[in-house]
């Protein structure tokens, strides 16, 4: 007895239908990225998450003082972070609505979700000529419940996942088409990755070895390679010069950046001081952590099919340029590495320091790699390899989905890198709103505070208000209505100078006092 | 054909005399209070929460004919039973206990009515192995070979320790097996093959949480069996086998009944005993929420959390307290021959690893992928089964020597391993909880002082030959006489095949 059904189809419309999808897989991709991102983004902003983590505030609050301060102006970018994408919001930071909500880098950060997917999309389908393959890696990349997050915040990974996801790209298409214009594009990339994180100096730096050892070793002509890394490190080096720069105009010190008191650098000593930095000077506790990173924000599963995918490409590629250019994307993993190694950077995860959590973001950052060297194993000859590896995928992205494990997000609730400071924030707004009041603060210690008040900062004497914030310093009865510290405190630098400051405390009155700061009101004079 | 017969009528017997000397039990047929007082410790029948939930629903079906369990069977199973609407239920799925209810009855009417119980799995075992054999023959391996393949899987895994004792691990294997050698062997025949895949993934569903997933990818291939297309002229034509939807009755009428005994005990088709409230924690209720609340709270998929899962692999993996490296080494020898046809049977190879892949992530991100106090990775069972399958294989395609002794070395040390379990105690603490409770030891190294101290739960041993010799005497008679059957199959049949030939 047969017991089947046939359906006949004519093959035109299989064409067609497969031409179809082939001519429109980069629209369908950047339509599901976009409504996403929106979903998510709306998602977080009404749990008020998107502005969860103390240093999103901070970046927002950074850009926010170009246009609104005692003091204004372009030198208000500070040191502290590379300034892109304190850049990009100002078109929009002086809308208070932006500001405050968040979307001014909101609006960045979703761009950048976007175009990510999409520039994996496009870098896979370049290795693969498959499209199933570019949704696969796509889809790992859109599907990360950690960058959906992220890309609802003011924090720069969203825009340096971007940049170095077109850096991969345009190196993937100069290594197969030669053509000088993709050669320019990735320098392009590399050089607003400069610009964004140091994890973009360090992709400088391996991606103009690549690009030169690569030209070398397929040609073996020194002054074609020469030729190839001066076209590419002459533009992709102009970020790390301009900084240089910057900082040398600015602060006097082209260094600054580094070793400046506000610098990252400074911060690490003052932790390995309290023993707090069990990365630094060694390999084995850096490797791990950075490992516990990635495993935490992109899945064991996701990291480990996209790392043998990587391995499998590394073997099976016959060209040696192929190989080369494939190893650059491996930059940031090896930055972050030696970051740590070199207590430059600082992440704390359960599996290492116990229950808290610090900078675990830094993980998601190889996330493009790992996504489009999985799409490379769907595409493989080997048919129980491209039926496992969705599998296997899709268990991971479910699993990330079914138990709502957003580590990213549970470090900016319950991490080190979460501040709420509403309570003190509306304290101070119901306190000064609407009058002229000034308030002499840190914003070194105390940005979040700022961000959460949603005063204008020209009512703030911080550090980048020049003589005037000396000037208050030595003397803030002449220049502070109110004076926000954490009492007692060297490392806040109101605390530190005021303190001494004679008849302070009979100038001043304790008002406010919650576990992140003081308030410190003048009292009225007769 | 007598080839076939020859070797599964020795599996059959050379299994059942082994998991009958290694059966887990007492005679006469016992109270709940006799249970609840005498059995619970160590080397004992019920020693462990899974084999006291499975029972205590089968003593109430049997004795009460109900699936909620009166307070007195329900004391066996505590602190790990279910509590709603003021009654006690099992937080085990129900599959087991109603397979095993038979034998109950029946060895009540002998006086011997957990022996007969525990004699479920051990039956279920006996198939598994023979399962092993006739799958291993589907990939065209040697009749000595695919023994050797289901020996390894009955004695050389701690399969042997859960054969012997009230637990799902054989069950699931078993169906597991049977859907895919039904869909194997039944290709020309497909209405027999899809009626076997049906009915044995919905009994899976029946025996523990994971299996709807677990079994997918079998599913999977069977959906893919059901359909092909062939070009026609200019056209494309899609053929659609229908006797899959037909078959899908089998699972339609099992998953029905399995659905209305949720329904009726736990308020919800789709709600699972596992996620009943713990009479424990309605205890500490403080009176903000109810019993009703909770049970609201849980879910099958709260089970699994993703946070877990890089430690539950390498718990699975590679841990000195649960890990398949230590505990199942040959098992190794099993993914060569996996790899040595991967692309003559490229989609049975791709079923396999997606089975595999299920275990791994569904029970590493698992709460507790240690399977709580127990004797190595339980859960790996039904991957260690599918995994055997290609030893046969590995041994029918590489005749080299080394191969083979690198079998039977590994084979002796996982059988010395697996022997151990099942003759002292499942119950080896996790290592954060050994460390924990101060005891030093965490892995098989316990079951050596209870083998040193005579202290077995084996029913034959303790019934008819602790008079005459100890446990150890007798755990090295058994061990021997495995050994001495793979060296046979192994060494000397093969060359009594070449010299035939």
């Amino acid at each position: 007895m047969n017991l089947s059904i046939h359906l006949d189809v004519k093959r035109s419309w299989i064409n067609w239908l497969h031409h179809f999808i082939q001519n429109n897989a980069q629209n369908a991709v950047l339509l599901g990225a976009t409504i996403l991102s929106w979903v998510s983004w709306f998602t977080y902003y009404a749990a008020g998450h998107n502005l969860a983590y103390n240093d999103a505030m901070s970046h927002l609050d950074i850009a926010r003082r170009v246009t609104d301060n005692i003091t204004p102006g372009l030198a208000q970018l500070g040191s502290v972070w590379l300034p892109l994408l304190h850049v990009l919001m100002l078109p929009t930071i002086w809308l208070d609505s932006f500001w405050q909500t968040g979307m001014s880098a909101g609006l960045i950060s979703m761009v950048c979700y976007i175009t990510t997917v999409l520039g994996v999309y496009k870098t896979t389908y370049k290795l693969t000529s498959n499209i199933w393959s570019g949704f696969l890696a796509s889809s790992i990349i859109a599907f990360s419940t950690n960058f959906l997050y992220l890309q609802t915040t003011a924090l720069t990974e969203p825009l340096f996942i971007a940049l170095f996801t077109w850096t991969m790209y345009y190196l993937v298409k100069w290594q197969d088409e030669q053509k000088i214009g993709q050669l320019v594009g990735a320098a392009l990339m590399v050089c607003l990755a400069t610009l964004t994180r140091y994890d973009g100096w360090a992709l400088f730096g391996m991606a103009g070895l690549g690009v030169f050892s690569s030209v070398f070793l397929a040609k073996w002509k020194w002054h074609k390679a020469e030729g190839a890394a001066i076209l590419f490190g002459t533009l992709a080096v102009f970020g790390i010069v301009l900084w240089f720069a910057w900082n040398l105009t600015i602060f006097g010190d082209p260094l600054y950046f580094a070793t400046g008191e506000f610098s990252a650098k400074s911060q690490q000593d003052l932790l390995a001081k309290a023993d707090d930095l069990p990365t630094k000077g060694n390999w084995i506790v850096s490797a791990v952590t950075y490992f516990y990173a990635m495993v935490g924000n992109i899945g064991i599963v996701s990291l480990i099919v996209g790392s043998v995918g990587w391995l499998i490409y590394m073997i099976e590629t016959k060209s040696m340029q192929k190989r080369i250019i494939s190893t650059v994307f491996l930059a940031p993993l090896f930055f972050n590495v030696l970051a740590l190694y070199l207590g430059h950077s600082v992440i704390h995860l359960p599996e290492i320091v116990g229950q808290s959590w610090f900078n675990v973001r830094y993980g998601l950052i190889v996330m493009p790699w790992i996504a489009v060297f999985v799409g490379y194993l769907l595409s493989h000859k080997n048919f129980v390899i491209r039926t496992s590896v969705p599998l296997l995928i899709g268990l991971q992205v479910f699993l990330f989905f079914s138990s709502d494990y957003i580590i990213t997000l549970d470090d900016g609730l319950w991490g080190s890198s979460q501040k709420n400071v509403k309570t003190i924030g509306s304290w101070i707004h119901n306190e000064i709103d609407g009058s002229d009041k000034k308030i002499l603060v840190s914003v070194a210690s105390h940005d979040a505070i700022l961000f959460s008040t949603g005063l204008p900062m020209k009512q703030f004497i911080h550090e980048g208000t020049g003589e005037l914030w000396d000037s208050a310093l030595e003397n803030p009865t002449s220049y502070a209505d109110y004076v926000v510290m954490r009492t007692n405190d060297n490392l806040d630098l109101v605390s530190k100078n005021v303190e001494e400051s004679p008849n302070f405390f009979s100038n001043y009155s304790l008002v406010y006092d919650d576990e992140f700061a003081d308030i410190y009101k003048k009292n009225e004079t007769e | 054909m007598w080839k076939t017969i020859l070797s599964i009528s020795f599996l059959v017997i050379f299994s059942s005399l082994l998991y009958l000397l290694t059966l887990r039990g007492v005679p006469g047929n016992l109270s709940a209070s006799y249970i609840n007082n005498e059995l619970k410790e160590q080397a004992q029948p019920f020693e462990l929460s899974p084999e006291r939930g499975r029972y205590t629903l089968i003593m109430a079906m049997a004795e009460y004919g109900s699936f909620e369990l009166p307070e007195e069977i329900a004391l066996i199973a505590m602190p790990d039973v279910g509590y709603l609407n003021e009654k006690f239920y099992t937080l085990f799925a129900p599959g087991v206990s109603v397979i095993a209810l038979p034998l109950y009855l029946l060895g009540k009417s002998l006086g011997l009515s957990q022996v007969f119980t525990y004699a479920a799995p051990a039956l279920i075992a006996v198939f598994n192995g023979v399962l092993i054999y006739l799958l291993a023959r589907e990939f065209k391996a040697k009749h000595w070979a695919s023994v050797v393949s289901a020996l390894v899987f009955c004695f050389s895994t701690i399969s042997w320790s859960y054969a012997v004792t009230l637990y799902q691990h054989h069950f699931t294997v078993f169906f597991m097996l049977l859907a895919l050698y039904g869909l194997m062997h039944f290709k020309k025949r497909k209405f027999i093959g899809y009626s076997i895949a049906w009915f044995s993934y919905a009994v899976a569903i029946t025996l523990d949480s994971p299996n709807p997933m677990l079994l997918l990818p079998i599913m999977v291939y069977m959906l893919s069996t059901a359909i092909n297309w062939q070009l026609v002229g200019k056209k494309i034509r899609f053929n659609f086998n229908t006797s899959i939807l037909f078959t899908s009755v089998f699972f339609a009428v099992i998953i029905g009944f399995y659905g209305y005994y949720n329904r009726i005990n736990f308020g919800g088709w789709a709600t699972l005993s596992g996620t009943m409230p713990r009479y424990k924690e309605v205890l500490e209720l403080s009176g903000e929420k109810t019993a009703e609340d909770i049970a609201g709270e849980k879910t099958a998929l709260t089970l699994f959390d993703a946070r877990r899962l890089h430690r539950g692999l390498y718990t699975l993996l590679f841990s000195d307290d649960r890990g398949i490296i230590l505990y199942t080494p040959v098992i190794l020898v099993g993914l060569i021959g996996l790899l040595s046809v991967h692309k003559k049977y490229s989609k049975e190879v791709a079923v396999v690893v997606g089975v595999i892949a299920m275990s791994l992530i569904l029970y590493g991100s698992f709460g507790d992928p240690w399977g709580g106090w127990a004797y190595g990775p339980r859960y790996l069972i039904p991957a260690m089964s599918l995994v055997s399958i290609f030893i046969a294989v590995a041994l029918t395609e590489y005749k080299n020597i080394w191969i083979k002794l690198l079998l039977l070395l590994a084979a002796l040390y996982s059988s010395a391993i697996a022997l151990l379990g099942s003759l002292t105690t499942n119950a080896v603490p996790p290592k954060v909880e050994a460390v924990h409770l101060q005891i030093p030891k965490y892995n098989f190294l316990l079951n050596i002082d209870y083998l040193q101290n005579d202290r077995s739960s084996s029913f034959m041993y303790n019934q008819y030959f602790n008079q005459w010799i100890s446990l150890t005497e007798y755990y090295e008679i058994i061990l021997a006489s495995l050994f001495i059957v793979f060296s046979a199959l192994v060494i000397l049949l093969p060359l009594f095949e070449r010299r035939k030939s």
